[in-house]
C-alpha cells in the first residue's frame, strides 16, 4: 500500500506541473484594475449602506484573467517579485522574448516563443524556478545565503552565482554551465558541472559511442547508491516506483533469467506499465513494447488498456514502425471510443499514416477527425499533414 | 560600591496595523508580486477557471480593505493564500451542495489543464479531479494543498486554520479515498 501511494505520488508531482498555473501579463493587469474597481464599488455600497450581498456583487464583476490560448505569446510567469513585461530589458532583440529580472539579481531569459518558464518561490533563502518546456538561459546573482533551483522534469539543478542553460526535452534536459558551478541531481544520481561543461541528464545508459567519448568533457558521474549489505537490495519495482527508472531497468534485466519471486513482473496492469516504464524511461522504448502488448493482450478491459495502446503507439512511431504505430492508436479508440484519449488517438493515426507513406488512409483519417472534433485541439495539425505541399 | 539599578528597558513596541493606509503603488506592487501564485494556488484547489478568478479578487480585494492587516503579518503570502483557501473551501461546500440538489454544471477540467500536457498527464488530472469532487472540502483542501500546490504540511496546518496533526490526518483521508478511485492501473 505505501508502494501504491509513493507511485501515485511521483505520477501526481509529474502531472501537476501539467495545471496552468498564473495567467499572463495582460491578464494580471486586468485583475489589478477589477480589484480597484471592485474595492471602489464595495466602499460605495457601504457608505450607501446597502444591503446586497459581496458574493452577488462579485458574481456581476466581469472576469478578469483571460484564457490562455494555445500557441499563445511567450508564457513568461513572472508572479512572485518579477517585473511585468513592459518592465523588463528593452534593449532585448525584437524576435527573442525579453529578459526577466528577479528581484534578487538574477535574469533569465527563453530560448524561443514556446520555451516555458515558471517562479514558484521566491524568498531570502531561495528562489524557485520550473522548466516546463523549451530552454532558457540562466544568470543568476552571487548570493552565498541564498540557494536558486531550477527543475526540469525530474532533472534539479542549483546554482551559486553562475550562468547556465537548459533545454528540455521530454524526460531529458541539457545542462551547459557558462560560468562557476551547478549541481544537477536526477533520481538514482547526481553530479557537479563547472564552466565548460554541458550533457544530458538524466544520462544515456548505454556507452557513447568511442569517437564521440573522446572528445566529450567529462559531464556525468551517477554515483550508484552504496551497498546494503544488511537490507535486501530494492526490487526493480521498489526502484520504478521512485522514479529510478535506469536502476529499475538494470534491476529487470539482471533477474530476467532466474528472477526471484518478489522481482518476477506480475501479469497486472500495474506490475506490467511500471516494467514498460523501466524500461521506456531509461532509453530503451523497443523493451517496453511486449509490457504493453500483455496488458492489451491479457487485460484489454482493463480501464488503462487504452492508455497501454496509446503508449504503444508513440513508441513504434519512435522506432520508425508507423503502421504498427497506426495500428495502436486505432486500437486506442477501438477499446475506449468516448475515452479522454480518443481524438490525441485519432491525430496520431494521422501522423502515422501520413509518415507511413499511405496518403489515403491519411486522409480518411483526417476527414474522420475533422467531422468528430470540428473545434478539435489538434485541427490545424491534422490538416496540415494531409493537404497537398 | 555602586547602587545602581538596573535600568528596565521598556516593552519591545508591538506594531500595530490600526489606522494605516495603503497608498496605491504599494498596493500594486503586493499585487503583481503575489497574484499569480494566489492565482495558481485557487486554481489547483479549486479546478475550476471562474470560481479561481472570482478568488483572486476576493483576496485582493480583502487586502485593499485591511491595510492594517498587511502591516502586522509576518508573510504576506501565507497570509493571503490562507484567505484564498478559505474562500475556497466556502466554494467548495457551495458547489457540493449544488451537487447535490442537481444545479451543479458539469465540470469541464480541460480549462485547467496545459493544452501541451501529455496525454497521461491529462487523463490522470481529469481523473484525481473527479475523484476529489466526490470528497468532503476539508479533506479535498487539504490533500490539493498537499499534493496539487506542493505546500508543506505545515502549510497545510497554517492555510486550513488546523493542527498538524489534522492536517496529516486530512491528507491520509484524502488518499485513501482516491487511491480506491486511482490506484489500479493508470
Amino acid at each position: 500500500m505505501a508502494d501504491e501511494r509513493q507511485e501515485l505520488a511521483r505520477r501526481l508531482e509529474e502531472a501537476r506541473q501539467w495545471v496552468r498555473s498564473a495567467p499572463d501579463a495582460q491578464a494580471l493587469a486586468s485583475g489589478l484594475a477589477g480589484v480597484h474597481r471592485t474595492a471602489r464599488r464595495r466602499r460605495a455600497l457601504r457608505r450607501a449602506g446597502s444591503g446586497l450581498a459581496l458574493v452577488a456583487l462579485v458574481a456581476l464583476v466581469a472576469g478578469l484573467w483571460l484564457r490562455a490560448r494555445p500557441g499563445a505569446s511567450p508564457s513568461v510567469d513572472v508572479a512572485q517579485t518579477g517585473p511585468l513585461p513592459e518592465q523588463v530589458d528593452p534593449s532585448s532583440g525584437p524576435t527573442a522574448p525579453p529578459p526577466v529580472h528577479l528581484d534578487d539579481g538574477s535574469t533569465y531569459a527563453l530560448a524561443s516563443n514556446e520555451s516555458r518558464v515558471v517562479v514558484t518561490e521566491v524568498a531570502s533563502k531561495v528562489v524557485r524556478l520550473r522548466l516546463e518546456r523549451g530552454g532558457a538561459r540562466f544568470q543568476v546573482s552571487r548570493r552565498p545565503e541564498r540557494q536558486f533551483q531550477v527543475s526540469s522534469g525530474p532533472v534539479e539543478v542549483s546554482v551559486l552565482g553562475t550562468v547556465f542553460a537548459l533545454e528540455r526535452d521530454g524526460d531529458r534536459t541539457r545542462v551547459r554551465v557558462e560560468a562557476g558551478r551547478v549541481r544537477t541531481r536526477w533520481p538514482g544520481g547526481e553530479t557537479v558541472l563547472e564552466a565548460g561543461d554541458e550533457g544530458w541528464y538524466p544520462p544515456d545508459p548505454s556507452p557513447p559511442p568511442a569517437t564521440e567519448a573522446a572528445s566529450e568533457a567529462p559531464t556525468e558521474q551517477s554515483p550508484r547508491p552504496p551497498p546494503r549489505p544488511h537490507k535486501p537490495s530494492p526490487t526493480w519495482r521498489e526502484l520504478a516506483q521512485r522514479g529510478a527508472y535506469r536502476q529499475a531497468y538494470d534491476a529487470l534485466r539482471a533477474t530476467s533469467k532466474a528472477p526471484e519471486p518478489r522481482q518476477r513482473v506480475r501479469d497486472d496492469v500495474r506490475d506490467l506499465f511500471l516494467a514498460a516504464d523501466s524500461a521506456r524511461l531509461s532509453g530503451h522504448p523497443a523493451e517496453a513494447a511486449p509490457y504493453l502488448e500483455s496488458i492489451l493482450a491479457r487485460h484489454g478491459g482493463h480501464p488503462s488498456a487504452p492508455l497501454a495502446a496509446f503508449t504503444l503507439g508513440r513508441i513504434h512511431l519512435q522506432l520508425g514502425a508507423s503502421a504498427a504505430a497506426a495500428a495502436a492508436f486505432a486500437q486506442v479508440r477501438a477499446l475506449s471510443p468516448a475515452g479522454e484519449l480518443a481524438e490525441d488517438a485519432l491525430a496520431r493515426e494521422v501522423e502515422a499514416w501520413s509518415r507511413a507513406g499511405e496518403a489515403l488512409k491519411a486522409r480518411a483519417a483526417a476527414a474522420d477527425y475533422a467531422r468528430r472534433y470540428p473545434d478539435g485541439r489538434r485541427l490545424d495539425e491534422v490538416r496540415a499533414r494531409v493537404e497537398p505541399h | 560600591m555602586s547602587s545602581e539599578r538596573p535600568v528596565r528597558k521598556p516593552p519591545a513596541a508591538r506594531v500595530s496595523g490600526a489606522g494605516l493606509r495603503l497608498v496605491p503603488g504599494d498596493f500594486d506592487r503586493l499585487y503583481r508580486a503575489h497574484a499569480a501564485h494566489i492565482g495558481s494556488v485557487a486554481l489547483r484547489l479549486l479546478g475550476r477557471r471562474d470560481e479561481a478568478d472570482d478568488v483572486v479578487q476576493e483576496v485582493f480585494v480583502a487586502a485593499l480593505d485591511q491595510p492594517g492587516r498587511l502591516a502586522e503579518v509576518q508573510s504576506t503570502e501565507a497570509w493571503l493564500t490562507t484567505i484564498a483557501v478559505r474562500l475556497a473551501l466556502r466554494k467548495l461546500r457551495r458547489r457540493r451542495l449544488l451537487g447535490l440538489l442537481g444545479l451543479n454544471r458539469a465540470p469541464d477540467y480541460e480549462e485547467v489543464i496545459d493544452p501541451a500536457a501529455p496525454p497521461e498527464a491529462r487523463v490522470l488530472l481529469k481523473r484525481v479531479y473527479q475523484a476529489l469532487d466526490a470528497l468532503p472540502a476539508g479533506l479535498r483542501l487539504a490533500w490539493s494543498l498537499r499534493h496539487l500546490a506542493g505546500e508543506s504540511l505545515e502549510a497545510v496546518a497554517l492555510h486550513c486554520g488546523c493542527s498538524l496533526a489534522t492536517a496529516k490526518r486530512r491528507i491520509a483521508g484524502a488518499a485513501q479515498a482516491l487511491e480506491e478511485v486511482l490506484g489500479d492501473g493508470r
